[in-house]
């Protein structure tokens, strides 16, 4: 089993640092770290930073959560990716918004396909987690629960997203604590000693 | 409200704000779960909606509804019109298969296109109903889906014996989803 967590504990930088690949063809710059969380890192025009974990290698079936904080209600998401590549873009994505519908979908080849979707916003300081066993997908926003079943993607990384949309902007979104597991159902960040146990390894 | 299942078409341009989702049913602000026939622009969705919105999606002529009862024998010629006219295979339905059995089939070959888009990279329809249709033979298809299309069923290990001369699209589906086999899936609240 493999086990990745990163609480973005360290100096701010305009990048997560040379472990992300960040998705060229989805537009957006790297994202930053700014006071230990993720934001975006533009600041002029609407944007989407995907970007995926290089190493370790992740087995197909994952758990990829993070926690998420709105400071402002703006139309601006995030969330967690799952068997993410650089082949021309594509992975599953669970994508919470401050404003509008919580998602579960895929990208393939760059475009986008929305799978499953509950009409629920994200609240501040709320788990967003995206699992994938074989072709079942779940994704938890908080206590809201969605899942959907797709055949497309069988390999790639584990990432994150953090993105605005035309009204939003950089910092009313971020993303903290991100863990990711593969191997399921295994998830040693849920046991005794949570998040710091597991960066103590 | 209740969960209930559609055939529909699949709008939207693919980018990330106007992304690819059920037609009429995303608009409904309900919770709602898709699976797509690769890039065929057709789904089956479930869909929690309400009786009043339940009866006026089925007015749209591109919606189908599938019965609820899932362990019901098939109305035989409705559901293979019905799945023909979205370029799904339907001419080996019969009166003895229930909505459950060829709703797996169904998955077979969605899930077959699904991971196609991936392996062949293209976000395409392949039938389009002009140059390439059910009907098509393997051997007269381009020399790069027939590869893809060897590829995609060696990846999900199904069995490739259909892939060859003179079968035609709706006989390989066919055999493809009957390699798949009957597994059950959930989509929404209903596991089917």
């Amino acid at each position: 089993m493999t086990a990745f967590p990163d609480n973005f504990n360290r100096a701010n930088n305009a990048s997560l640092g040379t472990n992300y690949t960040v998705v060229p063809s989805s537009g957006g710059p790297s994202p930053q770290i700014l006071s230990n969380r993720v934001r975006t890192n533009n600041g002029a025009t609407p944007q989407g930073d995907w970007l995926y974990l290089n190493t370790p290698t992740f087995q197909k079936d994952q758990d990829v959560a993070a926690t998420a904080f709105v400071n402002a209600a703006n139309d601006s998401y995030c969330g967690t990716l799952a068997r993410a590549s650089n082949a021309a873009f594509t992975t599953y994505y669970a994508i919470a918004d401050a404003i509008s519908a919580f998602g579960l979908g895929k990208v393939v080849t760059g475009t986008f396909t929305t799978i499953t979707s509950d009409a629920t916003v994200l609240a501040n300081n709320t788990l967003v987690e995206l699992i994938v066993t074989g072709t079942n997908l779940t994704a938890k926003q908080g206590t809201v629960t969605i899942t959907g079943t797709d055949g497309a993607i069988t390999s790639g990384q584990p990432g994150l997203v953090v993105g605005w949309n035309p009204g939003g902007a950089d910092g009313d979104v971020e993303l903290d604590d991100w863990v990711a597991n593969d191997g399921i159902p295994k998830y040693p960040w849920r046991q005794a000693g949570g998040m710091a146990a597991l960066i103590a390894q | 409200m209740a969960w209930h299942l559609y055939l529909c078409p699949i709008i939207g341009a693919g980018t990330f704000t106007d992304q690819r989702h059920p037609k009429y049913i995303s608009d409904l602000g309900v919770q709602w779960s898709m699976i797509d026939y690769g890039f065929q622009p057709f789904c089956l969705v479930a869909a929690n909606v309400s009786d009043a919105q339940d009866a006026a999606l089925v007015l749209n002529s591109d919606v189908t509804k599938i019965p609820d009862n899932l362990d019901s024998n098939v109305a035989v010629t409705a559901t293979q019109n019905a799945l023909e006219s979205l370029q799904i295979p339907a001419n080996w339905i019969n009166a003895s298969n229930t909505y459950r059995q060829v709703l797996r089939i169904v998955w077979g070959m969605f899930n077959f296109f699904q991971r196609y888009s991936v392996i062949s990279g293209t976000v395409n329809p392949l039938i389009d109903g002009i140059t390439i249709s059910l009907s098509t033979q393997f051997s007269s298809l381009p020399l790069k889906v027939r590869q893809d299309l060897i590829a995609t069923a060696q990846d999900l290990n199904l069995d490739t014996s259909s892939l060859s001369g003179n079968s035609t699209l709706r006989q390989i589906l066919k055999a493809l989803a009957d390699s798949w086999g009957q597994r059950s899936f959930t989509l929404g609240g209903i596991t089917i």
